[in-house]
């Protein structure tokens, strides 16, 4: 049989094109910590000192506050957030727990080099209910760490210092014989839950926070920070 | 901060392997990288009190026994100091003590020796060699003054200053605003808890030394080394809490130091303390259990936190190095590190089940549609040079190009684009989804950029993108996914060739049109054309449900000459209301566009389609809607149907 002319026409072919690599793990990490319950909160990124440092516990003779670390907007009156902890103070002063939410978005910090960015993305969770121990905190990271580098992925907890957080925790995952620093995390400081409101006597709760740069870099093998907001198309093809 | 291992093993009864310490210093918090013997330490900034040899030994206590240092137990007599506190609130304890030897050592003893060679340090002179060593093994900063220097009123006090000040490293700041300083009349000899001068400082001839020792409230130190751009280890330990009690005990240790290494002629002591009683915190060792999720004894808990020094009572007493600890949390903290994160075992959570928004996003429904066009997302800071009025300003910014924070995205996507075009990029597909910021307010903004090729296949190569394309984007966009059609109204806007403002339900959320090439920081001529809009009160609605008709569908087209282009856009809105006005017209759409410039020629095909749910259409019912539209395209101006 002779085969029909149309088979033999140049394909035409269409390029798709894709979501941006950080908005993509952005996603997946969104989508993963509402598939176990958490919902996801947004707040603004021109913040008050007081949301952003005092109700978290970061005093204003903290080094982060200074004007080396923190960019300040509007003659000083307000910051640009270096995390989007203050989202979990907005959702703690507007709701009674049992609260969970997850807080993904850019956050601002005053450095410019190979390895670090004036902007970057966080994503941030917050249980807070009666009874939430630093033994379901472990139970929670295994969780993610495995869901996110598979369930054979070693962890290792390091007691770490967030003033939001008491205990605190940084956890390292082993890619071959290295350990690389993942996320932190820890029981959320009583301190914290008084200033937002709420009874530290009766709730307790949990906080973690993963910087999305760092689980896309390791994901795709990117070293170099910066490529990622160059907006080079040979770049951004890599990700559809 | 670098420590020897061995230097370590020198104050701890028991002594680990270095692999076996390593691990455990990490269970304890202290990150860390080996270097041959050297540790190179990452304490963590609450934990001021573990910044030397003394302080890890404190933490290693429980497991490996930390040794206590010999320390001289000469006595002192009081010295007779005319010395003036002004700032006890700020320096609440502070000690001094004057020492005269007969003569400045040659060599030094093995473990001071060792100190300098293993860490690559330089010696200075005597005294001030032990001052950094006991440093390195205290924790405890002391400033060492030449007592023959030391002529005048001598003061502490927080003073207005704006003098220049020659630091012991010989380099001279100048001191502004307000500093805690030490000075001997009106000359600034020591800027407290971070350097001392050059006019006492001690050199290799000294003999006879006033060594003061004290605790300053971190407060007044955080920054002042950053600000004079001078590198203080003094000030890094006092910023993060030193022993507000160790004073007498230091100084006895920099005596006994200086006994092991020549005779001392005479010392005399003296001594303010202002800050003696040592906090607590309430203890409850079944909330401890609860907060880390365990369940050990007291006594278990009891053993770990006798082991840091604290001392259990009514309350728990915290020691005087333990200034991070305040609160029952900080305890179960203590205990956790103390049995290791990594042995607390998990306990299954399970989120308790809240009703969830299940609200379809705009941004994910654009950005998907977008995605399956070609478009690339980019994501750009939000840091510019000038954004007009409105613009918040940055206070404190990287530099002046990035001084403001922009006001719109379009800028942000002129400098993507000759990014690309500079690089050869042929075909350009850009969106963006961000928030800017103003004085006025925050908006989340969307905005899209096309410009080259329209794709690269054998069809659509030698195809350029157009207005026509980046109209049927947005268009579709507005009635596809917003569901709700849009209207255009022909605008000037500075940075674009032309522009149409861009309005749903009458108001105008942004617009599209095609960028000045002037704009474009590339040699490259493509044209770009773009869209900015402000999304933040757009919705995506819920889709219901409307049953299909089984009757047949029904078609007519039309095709409309029209006497120029601008006429396109008029007689599309009336099709457009035609078809929102009409149920059984169900769609409408332009099949078909054919323009001739030499023949000044341009026709509009449209394609009506016709539907009821509930019957077949007679040719009358469709007849009735077709003539009201032919009538009404009939009395604009510039719009005929061939034959009519």
């Amino acid at each position: 049989m002779t085969a029909p002319k149309d088979i033999f026409l140049p394909p035409l072919n269409r390029e798709i094109g894709s979501s941006h690599p950080i908005n993509q793990v952005k996603a997946e990490l969104t989508e993963l910590l509402t598939s176990f319950g958490f919902s996801v909160a947004e707040g603004p990124e021109v913040e008050t000192e007081e949301y952003n440092f005092d109700k978290l516990n970061i005093p204003a003779t903290h080094p982060a506050r200074e004007m080396h670390d923190t960019f300040y907007v509007n003659n000083k009156s307000q910051v640009l957030r270096t995390h989007t902890s203050p989202v979990q103070v907005r959702t703690m002063l507007g709701s009674k727990p049992p609260i969970a939410v997850v807080s993904p978005g850019k956050v601002y910090r005053k450095d410019d080099d190979a390895t670090h960015l004036p902007m970057f993305h966080q994503i941030e969770g917050l249980y807070v209910d009666e009874d939430v121990n630093f033994a379901h905190l472990k139970d929670l990271i295994y969780k993610i760490c495995h869901s996110l580098f598979g369930e054979e992925a070693q962890l290792r907890f390091r007691p770490s210092y967030f003033p939001f957080t008491e205990p605190s925790a940084e956890v390292d995952v082993l890619f071959g014989d290295k350990w690389l620093e993942i996320l932190g995390c820890g029981v959320v400081n009583p301190k914290v839950l008084d200033n937002c409101g709420i009874d530290p006597k009766q709730y307790s709760g949990l906080a973690f926070g993963l910087g999305i740069e760092r689980i896309a870099m390791l994901k795709y093998k990117v070293n170099d920070i910066r490529d990622f907001y160059k907006s080079n198309l040979d770049f951004l093809r890599q990700f559809k | 901060m670098k420590i020897v291992y061995s230097h370590l093993l020198n104050l701890l009864e028991q002594q680990p392997k270095l692999e076996e310490l390593s691990e455990l210093l990490f269970q304890l918090g202290h990150e860390h990288e080996i270097d041959g013997e050297v540790l190179n330490m990452e304490i963590t900034p609450n934990r001021g009190d573990c910044l030397s040899l003394k302080g890890l030994a404190r933490d290693l206590n429980y497991f490996y026994q930390a040794k206590e240092l010999p320390k001289s137990d000469m006595e002192m007599p009081a010295l007779d100091l005319q010395f003036d506190n002004k700032a006890q609130e700020l320096c609440p304890n502070i000690s001094f003590m004057e020492i005269e030897i007969e003569k400045v050592p040659t060599k030094y003893k093995p473990y001071l020796e060792s100190y300098f060679a293993d860490l690559g340090i330089n010696k200075n002179n005597f005294f001030t060699d032990i001052s950094n060593y006991l440093a390195y093994e205290s924790g405890q900063p002391t400033h060492c003054f030449d007592q023959s220097t030391m002529q005048g009123h001598f003061t502490l006090a927080k003073k207005e200053l704006k003098t220049k000040f020659k630091t012991l490293l010989d380099t001279e700041i100048e001191l502004t605003d307000e500093n805690l300083v030490f000075s001997l009349d009106d000359e600034v000899i020591s800027l407290a808890g971070t350097m001392g001068g050059a006019s006492t400082a001690c050199s290799a001839n000294t003999t006879k030394v006033l060594v003061e020792c004290a605790y300053f409230q971190p407060e007044e130190i955080l920054g002042k080394a950053r600000k004079y751009n001078l590198s203080s280890e003094a000030a890094y330990k006092f910023e993060r809490g030193a022993d507000y009690l160790c004073q007498e005990d230091v100084l006895r240790r920099f005596l006994h130091i200086v006994s092991e290494h020549t005779e001392i002629k005479t010392v005399a002591f003296y001594s303010e303390q202002n800050k003696t009683t040592l906090a607590e915190v309430p203890f409850d060792p079944n909330r401890l259990n609860a907060v880390v999720g365990i369940n050990i004894t007291e006594k278990e808990q009891l053993g770990y936190l006798s082991a840091l020094g604290f001392v259990a009572g009514k309350n728990m007493t915290v020691p005087a190095h333990r200034s991070d600890v305040d609160q029952l949390n900080d305890l179960a903290e203590e205990v956790t590190r103390m049995i290791g994160y990594n042995n607390i075992p998990s306990q299954v959570l399970a989120l308790p089940v809240m009703a969830k928004q299940n609200k379809r996003s705009i941004e994910d429904q654009v950005g998907r549609y977008l995605i399956n066009q070609g478009c690339f997302e980019v994501i750009n800071n939000p840091f510019t040079d000038f954004e007009g009025k409105d613009a918040i300003a940055v206070d404190n910014p990287l530099d002046k190009q990035r001084a403001m924070l922009r006001t719109c995205l379009m800028n942000s996507i002129r400098t993507n684009i000759a990014y690309n075009q500079n690089r050869q990029k042929d075909s350009i597909k850009f969106f963006e989804f961000s928030d800017i910021y103003k004085t006025s307010g925050t908006e989340r903004r969307f905005a899209l950029a096309v410009s080259g090729r329209v794709n690269k296949n054998a069809k659509e190569f030698n195809a350029q993108l157009d207005y026509g394309y980046l109209k049927g984007l947005v268009n579709s966009i507005c009635t596809d996914i917003i569901k709700i059609q849009p209207t255009y109204e022909l605008a000037d806007k500075r940075g674009y060739d032309f522009y149409e403002a861009l309005k749903l339900n009458g108001s105008k959320i942004g617009g599209l049109g095609k960028i000045s090439k002037e704009t474009i920081d590339s040699k490259i001529k493509t044209p770009v054309f773009a869209c900015e809009l402000t999304i933040g009160d757009l919705e995506v609605p819920d889709n219901s449900f409307i049953p299909i008709s089984d009757f047949p569908a029904s078609y007519r087209d039309l095709s409309f000459s029209l006497s120029n282009l601008d006429k396109v856009g008029i007689l599309t809105e009336l099709v457009n209301t035609t078809t929102e006005n009409h149920d059984l017209l169900t769609e409408s759409f332009i099949f078909d566009f054919f323009q001739n410039k030499k023949l000044n020629l341009l026709k509009l095909g449209f394609r009506f389609k016709f539907q009821a749910a509930d019957k077949s259409l007679t040719d009358e019912e469709i007849d009735q809607i077709m003539d009201k539209l032919i009538s009404d395209s009939m009395a604009l101006d510039g719009i005929s149907i061939e034959g009519l």
